[in-house]
């Protein structure tokens, strides 16, 4: 019988890992584990894909670097061909099952990658000053409005940040094999600044 | 350490970039007329100018595209970058 676990459960026995608080530094870190995601591979001129995205969740396909955000969708540029739509866990397969029966006569392709990637809110006053001690990307907000995302790599894991414009909020994704040391990293970062 | 400008992402850090060897590089064909100096030519054989080269780079770490930097290997300076589809960007002395 397969178990489904989320990215953390190996290492949250060993410790507390329901929320990462540093009271005084006030960066705040906590694990996601109630959202889905879905690639969407296809062209950015596909009719039928552009329609599919529009009557499911009421997205338009972002452009470079920006995302589209319906209540609780999200679609997020990822390549030029890429995005990821991220949503309540508990409609990823209906969502992918709608929208694989709109895709049907094109060539887009959509994937469940929910458990391929381990997600994590990093919000409070220093979000912003720690996840620059690990990527080169200026996550000022003059240079990263709400609403950005990037791939680049953070703590020399590749990583996708995203800027939901939530105050002072970041959420990011690394390869679920990296959550550990994603997190390890989180942990140790007020010392590090 | 360059700043590459990613034609998709935007100026990026070196270590996120493939290097990819210089553009154009057409491949000989058909192959059973080609012959074996022609084809260690099209392998091997570049032109390593000093200078200003047109080359081509995989932005690995993000968006995963290839696309054209005109670089002069002597100063580092990146003139133009372009995505692939795109006309070939010049070369200004």
């Amino acid at each position: 019988m397969l178990e489904h676990r989320a990215p953390l459960d190996q290492l949250s026995r060993a410790r507390n890992t329901e929320t990462l608080h540093d009271a005084d530094a006030g960066l705040r870190v906590t694990p996601v584990t109630d959202r889905g995601l879905l690639l969407l591979q296809g062209s950015p001129e596909d009719a039928v894909l552009r329609d599919a995205i529009g009557r499911q969740i009421g997205a338009r396909v972002p452009g470079p670097q920006t995302t589209d955000i319906r209540g609780e969708y999200a679609l997020l540029w990822m390549t030029p061909k890429e995005w990821l739509l991220e949503l309540p866990a508990a409609e990823t397969s209906a969502v992918q099952g709608a929208l694989v029966a709109r895709l049907a006569p094109s060539l887009a392709a959509i994937t469940d990658i929910s458990d391929a990637l381990a997600c994590f809110d990093i919000g409070g006053d220093p979000a912003m000053d720690v996840l620059m001690t690990g990527c080169s990307l200026d996550l000022r907000p003059h240079a990263f409005a709400a609403g950005r995302v990037a791939r680049t790599a953070i703590a020399d894991v590749h990583a996708i940040i995203w800027k939901p414009g939530i105050a002072h909020l970041f959420r990011c994704w690394v390869d679920r094999s990296f959550a550990e040391h994603f997190w390890n990293w989180l942990a140790d970062s007020p010392a590090r600044w | 350490m360059l700043r590459i400008p990613c034609p998709w992402c935007g100026p990026r850090d070196e270590p996120e970039f493939r290097w990819g060897g210089e553009v154009p590089l057409v491949r000989p064909g058909p192959p059973q007329a080609v012959t074996e100096s022609a084809w260690a030519e099209y392998l091997f054989m570049r032109d390593n100018p000093k200078g200003l080269v047109r080359e081509r780079w995989l932005h690995t770490l993000g968006c995963r595209q290839w696309f054209i930097v005109v670089r002069n290997t002597a100063t580092h300076e990146i003139q133009a970058t372009s995505a692939l589809g795109d006309p070939l960007p010049e070369i200004r002395p």
